[in-house]
């Protein structure tokens, strides 16, 4: 289990090697370089080339790329281009800020997402389960966009239950550890600031997990169906063991593994997918950062953040592949 | 992109549907109003029923005010209390049974106005500019005796050449109406004393009275405390003014930092700031600057002359030490760093702790309003050495450091900046404690956070949510000047543009006023020349290109179009909004539909806004859209900046007489005379149709009702100290 662990960390190096010289490659190749997205209007051939020597960004583009990479290496993650603020410094506050996004989506996700395809499953072709997998099929369908601005709407402007936009009031004031404002709230014993995260966290992370739940509650359902109509199944039922002990205790394991896979890409998929969220909510998270500097050509961002995801997304992969171990005995790692 | 649309959309929807109130514009259209420089003034007034038009339809704008029309005005601007009642007219030429009896009743027990001597009140004779200055002083409260100190007056007085025609009895009432910007001489400095009132500068007068007058308390003192929340679209980049371009990090700088003068109030006129005075040698290319004594830096260092030429050499000389980042304004705005060929300074000394010196290579007539401008902040040199000047201003870590009326708390990046008041502060003391920037991305979701309270102003409204805001009880709606200007632009060097008949056509068959009044809210103006008519150097004579889409047909004919034969041209957009084209894809899809009636086939296009602006630089495009925001109100930053060297850029338009007169008005000191030149410049260009001139926007502020003292300047970079908060 070890050696293959290790193995598989290795195998990583060369994935985000690949990677980083794709994203270099992409992003020097879009039209449009920084010096132009900072100067706007004023962009003329001689501000463009005078700021182009200022940035380093005359300099040939696989000498930038070496330069780079050597830095990473040297866990240099590099100075933002606009406001030449080291990568990992914003890294560190931007990673956690979409991560408890992201924890408090699926779980909320899969608080609702697997029960719903439990029940629906259990009793196929229920007015439960017609009623779940319509309601599931909204919430894949449904503009996350659309949502997030209505339960803002409803919320926090006609019922002023909640608030919408940021992590906290902006005259709260929490010295921050981690950049996890619920647990730093917790852990400092600050309750008004806990409270406050955490009404800040609710509508947010309700957006951010509907169309996780609705994955995971329409997958539940189909792969423990599939395992309903084995013959184990059948057998444990002519045994004699009750409804709930099969469907649970043996059907619902086996079924797990696709729906522990669908878990891990949806993990992914909400700390990399959270943009349209981060946007509406306000929330200074990695996704806004990112696509503002795409839109800047801030090189140096881009890049950090796609090794950082890819870096994430092959961790969450790692894990879910650890699990088939403990939820199936036939699958072992060397 | 389509999402936000979609969204914004049904958001609006339902907001309308919530609150369908009507929105209050100008009912009134006269048909001699638009396009004219007190258009926005007028119409402010014909709202608020302060002053009519007449029957014809007609408002007539340049026609002489009588003293009673203009005491009736003044009345209802200032809302002046009811006169007591009287049982005897004082005036044998005005009876009780007038229409003006009872306004000049409230302006003669007011305090404002008198008769003449021989007892008479002269109603129906023009009224002159001096009589308007001694009102508006009185109006004001200004004691005419005490208020302007000598120096002051010598200066104001050598700006006037008509100094000598001011009446006797009225010239502490002028010297004070000037120095309280009550009142402002012509383009040329000229007061014309006994020259008559208009109608149009009595709205003017009229609107300027209205809010420097606030009603119904006018001695309340401004509520002190809590916190203003401004929300806005993005964040500062650095807190470092001299390293950034964007308007974000200036809206944050100008708060922390000062500049050596500095816009005053909703104007561009340049007032002192930390230079308190300056003086200029007879062949202009030596300025010396005068400091404040006594100013501190946040950290507590001292504000002296080594200060300022620690920050001067910072941004000039590339070899200096502190010398990291681009300084992109001030290579621009000067031509250069230390030692480029044309750089503006050829030195900059220290004469005393209290005074520095600059000498330039030649006569450079916008330095005041350059250096006016957010970027030319000075920081603490104690502050910049001790974070090292790769760090300066870029984490709360790394603060900025100025001499401002607040000080730097926290910053977390697209999240929030806070802002503590400055108790220190040499000018204004902040009236709340604290300012908050936040960052909220998305228009809808801003406009959704100021109705819940979240935040109590924001800029960057959606136009719809600024129409449903205009008619919300609890938010009002302040307008910025507008010192922007939307533009199409032709590729003047290859066909089909390269014929300047065609390029005519093309901007006889834009009916502009419809789209300026769909797109631009209800406070757009028509543009028909680069600069906008709140600037001097305006041209009001010329006459834009009639629409007239007939004979813009038969222009295209004679080029060789014809419906057999037509026009085809791609035009582009840029794919977001910008300050002078709120809604770019609308108005070029307007463009294009006025453009096919006259049978030219469009194709419309747009990309990414980096790549559009990049395309741009390099002449890709043959139509496109394009504009400019002002930096510090010199028409010189319009004009020189686009048309003082031919680029693909600009379409490689190239006119050698235009340059003459760009170069030629930045050499020259004499502001009359400048204006005269850039009138001739934006004739030139009218005839040769570079560009066809859409709109100019006045960008509107949303506000809570609980906010009052926010004044809006045309730089769009606006001090928050006299902004208060009702509880």
């Amino acid at each position: 289990m070890l050696t293959y662990i290790v193995r598989r960390l290795l195998a990583m190096v060369p994935v985000l090697i690949g990677v980083s010289i794709i994203v270099f490659l992409f992003i020097h190749m879009i039209p449009g370089d920084p010096a132009v997205a900072i100067l706007g209007e004023r962009a003329t051939p001689e501000s463009v080339a005078r700021m182009r020597t200022e940035l380093g960004l005359d300099k040939p583009i696989w000498e930038q790329y070496f330069i780079y990479i050597g830095n990473i290496f040297q866990g240099d993650w590099g100075r933002s281009i606009r406001s030449n603020t080291p990568i990992i410094d914003e890294i560190r506050v931007k990673f956690p800020a979409t991560a408890e996004l992201a924890i408090a989506a699926m779980i909320i996700a899969l608080l609702i997402g697997l029960p719903a395809g439990i029940i629906s499953a259990a009793r196929r072709n229920s007015l439960f389960d017609s009623t779940a997998m319509f309601v599931a099929l909204i919430g894949v369908s449904m503009p996350v966009f659309w949502l997030g601005l209505m339960l803002a709407f409803l919320f926090s402007v006609a019922l002023g239950w909640l608030p919408f936009s940021g992590r906290l009031d902006s005259t709260l004031v929490l010295q921050t550890k981690t950049g996890f404002m619920v647990w730093d709230a917790l852990m400092t014993a600050n309750w008004n600031a806990l409270g406050n995260s955490f009404a800040h966290l609710i509508l947010p992370a309700v957006t951010l997990s509907t169309i996780p739940m609705a994955i995971i509650a329409r997958m539940t359902r189909s792969s423990l169906l599939e395992e309903l109509g084995q013959d184990y199944v059948r057998t444990a039922k002519a045994m004699g063991f009750n409804e709930r002990r099969v469907l649970l205790g043996h059907a619902m394991k086996n079924a797990s593994l696709p729906v522990v896979t669908t878990i891990g890409l949806q993990v992914g998929a909400l700390l990399s997918g959270a943009i349209l969220t981060e946007t509406i909510f306000s929330w200074p998270g990695i996704g806004r950062w990112i696509f503002s500097a795409i839109q800047a050509r801030d090189y140096p961002i881009v890049q950090g953040a796609a090794l950082l995801i890819t870096l994430v997304f092959m961790a969450v992969n790692l894990l879910v592949d650890i699990s088939y171990a403990f939820l199936d005995p036939r699958i072992r790692y060397h | 992109m389509k999402k936000r649309v979609i969204c914004s959309v049904l958001v609006a929807v339902m907001l309308l549907s919530m609150s369908a109130l009507p929105i209050s514009a100008g009912t009134t259209d006269f048909n001699d109003v638009f396009g004219h420089w007190a258009q926005a003034d007028i119409m402010t007034l014909v709202d608020k029923g302060i002053i009519s038009g007449y029957p014809d339809g007609t408002f007539q704008p340049d026609k002489s005010v009588t003293r009673a029309e203009f005491i009736k005005i003044l009345a209802a601007a200032l809302q002046l209390p009811q006169a007591a009642p009287a049982g005897v007219s004082p005036f044998s030429d005005v009876a009780m049974t007038d229409w003006f009896f009872e306004p000049v009743m409230e302006g003669v027990q007011n305090n404002l106005i008198g008769g003449f001597p021989d007892g008479t009140f002269l109603p129906n004779d023009p009224i002159t500019r001096e009589q308007v200055a001694k009102i508006l002083v009185r109006a004001k409260g200004i004691d005419e005796t005490s208020t302007v100190l000598m120096s002051q007056s010598q200066e104001i007085i050598s700006k006037i050449p008509d100094w000598s025609q001011v009446s006797e009895w009225a010239q502490l009432f002028v010297i004070n109406a000037i120095a309280a910007d009550l009142m402002k001489g012509d383009p040329s400095g000229n007061f014309r004393p006994l020259a008559s009132l208009t109608r149009a500068e009595t709205a003017v007068i009229g609107v300027r009275m209205m809010v420097a007058t606030p009603t119904p308390t006018p001695t309340a003192p401004p509520v002190t405390g809590g916190a203003f929340i401004f929300g806005r679209g993005a964040d500062c980049v650095k807190l470092d003014p001299a390293d950034v371009t964007d308007g974000e990090s200036a809206r944050g700088t100008v708060q922390i930092y000062d500049t050596l003068v500095q816009f005053k109030g909703e104007t561009t006129i340049v007032e002192p700031a930390l230079a308190t005075s300056w003086e200029v040698s007879t062949d202009n290319l030596t300025w010396t600057f005068h400091l404040r004594q006594g100013v501190k830096f946040h950290d507590g260092a001292d504000f002296n002359a080594d200060a300022v030429l620690f920050n001067f050499e910072r941004w000039w000389d590339e070899s200096n030490a502190y010398h990291v980042g681009t300084f992109e304004y001030f290579s621009s705005m000067f031509n250069g760093f230390k030692g480029t060929e044309g750089c503006t300074f050829t030195k900059m000394e220290k004469v005393s702790d209290s005074a520095v010196r600059f000498t330039l290579a030649q006569p450079y007539a916008p330095l005041l309003s350059t250096l006016a401008m957010f970027c030319f902040a000075i920081a603490s040199p104690t502050a910049i050495k001790a974070q090292g000047p790769e760090n300066y201003g870029t984490s709360t870590q790394y603060p900025g450091v100025g001499t401002g009326a607040f000080k730097v708390v926290e910053w977390t990046k697209d999240d929030k900046l806070v802002l503590d008041r400055n108790p220190d502060y040499w000018g204004y003391k902040a009236n709340v404690d604290q300012v908050i920037l936040r960052v909220i991305p998305d228009n809808a979701a801003r406009y959704l956070a100021l109705k819940a309270g979240e935040i109590q102003g924001m800029e960057g409204a959606n136009p719809e949510d600024a129409k449903a805001a205009a008619a919300d009880p609890t938010l009002q709606v302040l307008l910025r000047p507008p010192m922007n200007v939307g533009t199409v632009l032709f590729k003047v060097d290859a066909p089909p543009f390269d014929n300047v008949n065609v390029r005519k056509a093309l901007a006889m068959a834009i009916n502009k006023q419809p789209i300026v009044d769909a797109f631009y809210g209800a406070t757009g103006l028509v543009a028909n020349q680069f600069l906008p008519p709140s600037l001097w150097g305006y041209n009001k004579e010329l006459k834009d290109y009639a629409y007239d889409p007939v004979a813009a047909k038969q222009m295209l004919a004679d080029a060789g179009y014809t419906d057999a034969n037509p026009l085809t041209i791609d035009f582009w957009y840029m794919p977001n909004p910008r300050p002078y084209f709120p809604d770019p894809k609308a108005i070029a899809e307007a463009i294009a539909a006025d453009l096919s009636k006259i049978g030219v086939v469009v194709n419309l296009k747009t990309e990414d806004w980096s790549t559009y602006l990049d395309d741009r630089k390099n002449g890709k495009f043959g139509l496109w859209m394009l504009g400019w925001t002002g930096d510090n109100g010199d028409p010189d930053n319009f004009l020189f900046f686009h048309y003082g060297v031919p680029r693909a850029g600009e379409g490689n338009y190239n006119n050698p007489a235009l340059i003459k007169i760009l170069l030629d008005a930045q050499k020259e000191v004499d502001q009359a005379k400048r204006d005269l030149l850039y009138q001739q410049a934006a004739v030139l260009i009218h005839d040769d149709c570079p560009r066809i001139f859409i709109g100019h926007n006045q960008v509107p502020l949303l506000f809570s009702t609980k906010v009052s003292g926010y004044v809006p300047n045309p730089t769009g970079t606006e001090f928050f100290n006299t902004v208060s908060i009702a509880p």
